[in-house]
């Protein structure tokens, strides 16, 4: 009897435990199987948009220079050490904080750029060929006029021009100068696709030009657009870093940025342990470059139907 | 005697671009009756694809309209062009009305077209069921938005595969769509597949079928066998009759350079030569007694194969070239070529002749003048 009735009270919290668990299970397998192609792409975004939310959650920009010298442990010039994992610069600024802060404002600052260079590279580069004629000799000549631009030093010149320089203005300069390859590239595309026999049919059905080159043509080429996107993100942030370390950046000292942490202790470079304060935001620049290649690898298992493994 | 379905006067659609004008289609004339499967034969680059696209009334890019007229079901779908040259942007502006107009009121329901290489017609990266939905939204004319909407005033019928349709109901219109293909022999669950995903003939007969949803009076099928390998090529010609068996289409233009399969499935023949309309026989005759020297030569130009495997008779092809069409010549087009040829033929295009006495075979060929 007593047998009986361990068993009757250990049944019912067996089971809950398990069902809970299976129906996690299942819950995970039936996102895995509806979503099995952008399985990897979802995955990457999680992660991606997960550390930035961490790194958001640092305390506000303008405070690293001020409230993180901290106490009595306080020192310029200090080696890594546990307390100051990547040490101190000779103005006492733990050099880690500082990466963490650059590390989201670049991640913003490449998605900024590349969304401004994508969107020209597509409007240039889709609708000039569709709507042809005079359009599309001017969105060529406007394509290769900038193709032959110097582009960083111009972007220099404009920069040293500007009295006051804030980071959306330094990005607007970045992104509107860094699509003409783009351009070219989805130009030369969308001309093999505009003479495809489903383009000419729907041509001959009378669909718009635009709604041709939303719905037909751009769907064909939204992989190596997203590819763009990836490429101009990274553009984004090296030119800036560049940039920052010339001392072209942002003036405001408030939005701190890989390069910028190069840059500034570019005049400091008497302390011992300097090598920290270079190197890391190099590694870190190389992380993100390889992580939105892995996101960007993944694009073409999600959007081409065609490349897309069924199993 | 046979309802007329589709008249053609002397029709013209030239080439227009970098390359000069071409004057491909130049002057064609026939008519076809309820129930005739016609056969449209010739050289590559005779005008065949480009007449079928002036049929449709909406010619592809490049292709423009000259003089002439198509009367399908009696609905003309051209407009004459002016001779008044500063009326020309006028008649533009109306031609393309009238062409609008005949997409939603002729293309599909009247006249179906199975365009040339149609596999390559579908979109690659579409599902084929949002390929036939964008075709629905174009034919019914219902706005996107309002068939999201589906709101209850909006409701609009229309005549899908010989049934009433409610036609702003997804899945009204995808199972009479499914029940329709499965006619043609492809199971339903195509519609939720890739193109890549299917055979060339599955694709040839989905295009097919997306064709005749309406139950056109005419169905247009630009070389539909032509890059499929000759068993699919049954496949497809017993598709064909068996659209004709039940009902589905009447009236069939096919057009093919492949004799043997137009000799196996039609009735009636137009021969084509650079942009003229050479021969209009039946089918026998056309194999058998052809008329026109350049007929003669395209029949003997067949390999054809007794039984036992041995050739049976030698092979003569055409010598010669066609004329450029950039500049075509005065006289009969095909006096370069032609065997038989006079010093009349050089000077003026013959007009057509019926040596049998009746209108059912005539010939536009100088030696049969009377």
């Amino acid at each position: 009897m007593t047998f009986e009735k361990k068993i009757l009270l250990e049944k019912p919290e067996e089971q809950e435990r398990s069902s809970v668990s299976i129906m996690l299970r299942k819950v995970f397998q039936a996102i895995k199987l509806r979503y099995k192609t952008q399985f990897t792409l979802i995955m990457g975004l999680v992660v991606l948009v997960i550390i930035l939310e961490i790194l958001t959650k640092i305390p506000r920009l303008s405070d690293p220079f001020y409230s993180y010298k901290i106490g009595a442990s306080y020192a310029s010039n200090l080696p890594p050490s546990w307390d100051f994992w990547l040490g101190t610069d000779t103005g006492s600024h733990d050099i880690f904080v500082m990466i963490l802060h650059g590390t989201r404002n670049s991640i913003y600052f490449g998605i900024g750029c590349a969304l401004l260079s994508t969107t020209l590279a597509i409007l240039l580069g889709v609708f000039g060929p569709f709507v042809g004629g005079k359009a599309d000799t001017l969105s060529s000549f406007i394509t290769n006029i900038f193709m032959v631009f110097p582009q960083l030093p111009f972007i220099f010149f404009i920069a040293s021009l500007m009295k006051t320089r804030s980071w959306v203005t330094v990005m607007i300069i970045i992104g509107s100068f860094s699509w003409p390859w783009a351009a070219r590239s989805i130009r030369s595309q969308v001309l093999t696709l505009r003479e495809r026999n489903f383009i000419k049919v729907s041509k001959m059905s009378a669909l718009g030009n635009m709604r041709i080159a939303f719905s037909e043509v751009v769907p064909n080429v939204l992989t190596y657009i997203l590819l763009v996107f990836c490429i101009s993100f990274g553009i984004g942030i090296i030119t800036e870093a560049g940039i920052s370390m010339l001392g072209l950046g942002d003036q405001g000292q408030n939005f701190i940025t890989l390069g910028f942490v190069m840059w500034y202790h570019e005049p400091y470079n008497m302390s011992p342990h300097y090598y920290n304060i270079w190197i890391s935001p190099g590694i870190v620049l190389v992380l993100i470059y390889l992580v939105f290649f892995v996101i960007q690898s993944s694009f073409i298992n999600t959007f081409n139907p065609r490349t897309r493994e069924n199993k | 005697m046979a309802e007329l379905v589709l008249k053609v006067e002397d029709i013209k659609g030239y080439y227009k671009g970098s390359f000069g004008t071409v004057h491909a289609v130049d002057g064609v004339t026939f008519d076809i009756y309820k129930g005739d499967i016609l056969a449209i034969a010739g050289e590559s680059g005779c005008g065949k694809s480009s007449l079928a696209e002036l049929l449709t009334g909406s010619p592809m890019p490049m292709l423009h309209y000259e003089s002439g007229q198509v009367t399908v079901n009696e609905i003309p779908i051209y407009i004459p062009k002016p001779e008044d040259k500063s009326k020309l942007g006028k008649w533009r502006k109306e031609q393309e009305k009238l062409s609008n107009q005949t997409r939603k009121d002729v293309l599909c329901k009247i006249i179906g077209y199975v365009p040339q290489s149609s596999q390559d017609s579908l979109n690659p990266v579409k599902k084929i069921r949002k390929f036939i939905l964008d075709v629905m939204k174009q034919r019914v004319g219902t706005k996107p938005k309002k068939q999201i909407k589906r709101s209850k005033e909006d409701i609009k019928y229309d005549t899908l595969d010989g049934q009433k349709v409610r036609i702003n109901f997804k899945e009204e219109v995808l199972t009479r769509v499914r029940e329709h293909l499965e006619k043609l022999g492809l199971s339903g669950d195509v519609l939720g597949r890739y193109p890549h995903e299917l055979s060339g003939g599955m694709k040839q007969r989905i295009v097919i079928g997306i064709s005749t949803l309406w139950n056109p009076l005419i169905l247009i099928a630009d070389e539909p066998t032509s890059a499929l390998d000759v068993t699919t090529q049954k496949i497809l010609i017993e598709t064909f009759m068996h659209l004709r068996e039940m009902g589905i289409v009447e009236t069939i233009v096919y057009i093919s350079h492949d004799i043997p399969t137009l000799a196996q499935i039609c009735n009636k023949c137009i021969v084509m030569y650079a942009g003229k309309l050479v021969e209009f026989n039946s089918m026998d005759n056309i194999i058998h007694s052809p008329l026109h020297p350049y007929s003669q030569g395209l029949i003997h130009s067949i390999a054809s194969f007794n039984p036992d495997g041995s050739a049976e008779t030698d092979l003569n092809s055409i010598p010669g070239r066609p004329p450029n069409l950039r500049d075509p010549p005065e006289g009969c087009r095909f006096y370069d070529r032609c065997n038989q040829r006079m010093d009349i033929c050089k000077e003026e295009y013959p007009p057509f002749f019926s040596p049998n006495g009746n209108d059912s075979s005539r010939v536009a060929c100088w030696l049969y003048k009377k």
